[in-house]
């Protein structure tokens, strides 16, 4: 379980996070939302020890975070930052870079075979050899966090993973996290702009403006006046018998 | 062709040329030696005493010296270009051997050791002093929030010219005879040194290609950026640091004792990438030494018979080999980004 109590970040003498708490459990998929410059990201990389922390605590089954040993951290939180740009190496190689916490030198037979397994998971062994820089944007997603997957961390912290895709692979990506998440007992973040992806896929959701948490729960339980109050546009959710729907 | 057995095939190939190359670089002198002499030269039985003079106190250690001076060169080139995230980056392009040349120059001129083989130590050590101020230089440049890379390039510019500057100062006021020793130096030429330097270049060479083959991985992680570095548990800054005076001692080596020879970190590293477009850094830093070992003492070869009798300093021809190339590099990356 991840929980994060009283969390701020401070930029440039700026606060940008200010006292943010909030849990996620085993198995459960938070939605980080907020409108653009609410401060979504600072708040991912913070949680994941990569920006420094000006008050508050994250911790990780209890255990506080150790950010000064980056491998051990990276052993139980895995971070993917928005706007990933594709490097030339084979999908294989990309995967098998996310067991590089847990190996100093180069990586193994039991490496590869857990690379391997996650790609056969997640339907994209056919593109073991293929070059990333020639797959498309959904599957260079899915390649993304298969790593994430590889890392064989307890935490994964997904900044905007869906960005600039279709809605076809934001439905698959979503579901796969979501599924995932559960499958693996995983504590998952996923800092999202669609409202309707985040209450359909999200076991929790976090609404931040400015820093500061407007709404902190249960995704059945958000209103239409926390997220009109949010936005600054006039927001309503009609809910169906399966889910709520976002109107805007 | 897989992959494995392309990369096989690669490097069986640079092992043939270069095998080939150092029998070449062991027969050439005023006549080729045959092949028998050499061998007999080789095993010293005596029965050609000047050849064997030649072959072990001569032509020996400068093969040894293109050896690891290529493959320094080379790596520095991959290391540079990798934790710079730099295409252009190499130690000619960014002022580190302009860095070292100064360096050495100080302790040429300004230290009183104008005969090298006296205090070649001095220079040594004024060589890796000069190249780490200019990689401080760099460091601190690329670490400016927005820095492109052809920005970089041009702050290189700008340092290989600040150095150059200040090695003409020293100059200024220099006499004559450590005025010529500082000039001559500066030419890069392999046959400056004996076997002490090279192999001290050569040992410097091996523990630069360990230590960044070390590194291989952490580098695979920072192709990806430095958030994503820090996301899979590297130490992104200490890395940095780390590799950037690895790049600055296998320059130093270079420099302090053979001068200033440009080009081969920049030529290397692009061949191999060339050639294998999506090969990890193990490969890439094995392959591109091989390469840049190759390359040099194939252009020491040629430096040597093409003007004969005058031998052409290496320096001079790697230039004229390397800026075309670099030319390339710079349009390609210039229309790409346009």
């Amino acid at each position: 379980m991840l929980s994060v109590s009283g969390l701020g970040v401070t930029l440039r003498q700026r606060r940008i996070v200010d006292d943010v708490s909030f849990e996620v459990g085993d198995g459960r998929v938070c939605a980080l939302i907020g409108p653009n410059g609410a401060g979504k990201s600072t708040l991912a990389r913070a949680v994941s020890g990569l920006l420094p922390v000006a008050a508050g605590q994250v911790r990780i089954d209890g255990n506080p975070l150790n950010v000064s040993d980056r491998r051990a951290l990276a052993r139980r939180l895995a971070y993917l930052p928005q706007n990933t740009t594709p490097v030339p190496c084979s999908v294989f190689d990309a995967v098998l870079l996310g067991r590089k916490p847990h190996v100093s030198w180069r990586p193994g037979t039991e490496d590869r075979r857990m690379a391997r397994e996650v790609l056969g998971e997640m339907r994209l062994l056919p593109l073991a050899d293929a070059c990333v820089t020639r797959v498309s944007g959904g599957e260079f997603q899915k390649i993304l966090i298969a790593r994430t997957l590889v890392q064989g961390s307890q935490v994964l912290i997904l900044d905007e993973p869906i960005n600039h895709l279709d809605i076809r692979n934001q439905i698959e990506i979503m579901g796969l996290i979501a599924r995932l998440t559960q499958s693996r007992g995983l504590s998952t973040i996923v800092v999202l702009h669609d409202l309707n992806l985040a209450l359909r896929y999200a076991d929790t959701v976090l609404l931040i403006r400015e820093g500061r948490a407007l709404f902190c729960g249960n995704s059945q339980d958000i209103s239409p006046q926390d997220l009109s109050r949010a936005y600054d546009i006039p927001i309503d959710i009609r809910e169906d018998a399966q889910t709520r729907h976002v109107l805007y | 062709m897989p992959p494995l057995q392309k990369r096989i095939l690669f490097v069986s190939a640079l092992g043939l040329a270069m095998a080939g190359l150092v029998c070449t670089g062991l027969r050439l002198g005023a006549s080729m030696a045959p092949l028998s002499e050499l061998g007999r030269a080789l095993l010293r039985d005596g029965a050609h005493p000047d050849l064997e003079y030649f072959v072990w106190n001569l032509r020996m250690p400068k093969v040894v010296a293109a050896l690891a001076v290529g493959g320094a060169l080379a790596v520095n080139g991959v290391v540079l270009q990798t934790v710079l995230r730099n295409p252009l980056a190499s130690s000619f392009t960014l002022g580190q051997s302009q860095g070292a040349a100064f360096g050495a120059c100080y302790a040429m001129i300004a230290l009183a050791s104008h005969s090298l083989n006296a205090h070649i130590s001095m220079v040594a050590l004024g060589a890796f002093g000069g190249s780490l101020c200019a990689s401080a230089c760099i460091l601190l440049l690329a670490s400016v929030r927005g820095m492109t890379s052809h920005g970089l390039i041009l702050a290189g510019v700008g340092i290989s010219t600040f150095f150059g500057a200040a090695t003409m100062s020293l100059q200024y006021f220099a006499t004559d005879s450590q005025v010529a020793a500082t000039l001559f130096w500066t030419f890069g030429d392999l046959s400056k040194g004996a076997w002490t330097e090279a192999l001290v270049a050569a040992g410097t060479t091996v523990l630069g290609l360990v230590a960044a083959l070390r590194l291989g991985w952490d580098y695979d992680a920072l192709q990806w950026g430095d958030v994503h570095a820090a996301g899979l548990g590297v130490p992104v800054r200490k890395i940095r640091i780390l590799s950037v005076l690895i790049a600055s001692l296998l320059v130093a080596v270079a420099t302090a004792f053979y001068g200033v020879i440009g080009f081969v970190g920049l030529i290397a590293p692009h061949m191999v990438r060339l050639l294998f477009r999506h090969c990890g850094h193990g490969f890439l830093i094995t392959a591109s030494a091989l390469f840049g070992a190759t390359f040099l003492l194939g252009a020491d070869l040629l430096a040597q018979s093409l003007l004969y009798p005058v031998l052409l300093p290496i320096g001079i021809l790697c230039s004229f080999t390397g800026v075309p190339i670099f030319l390339f590099l710079l349009l390609r990356r210039s229309v790409q980004h346009a």
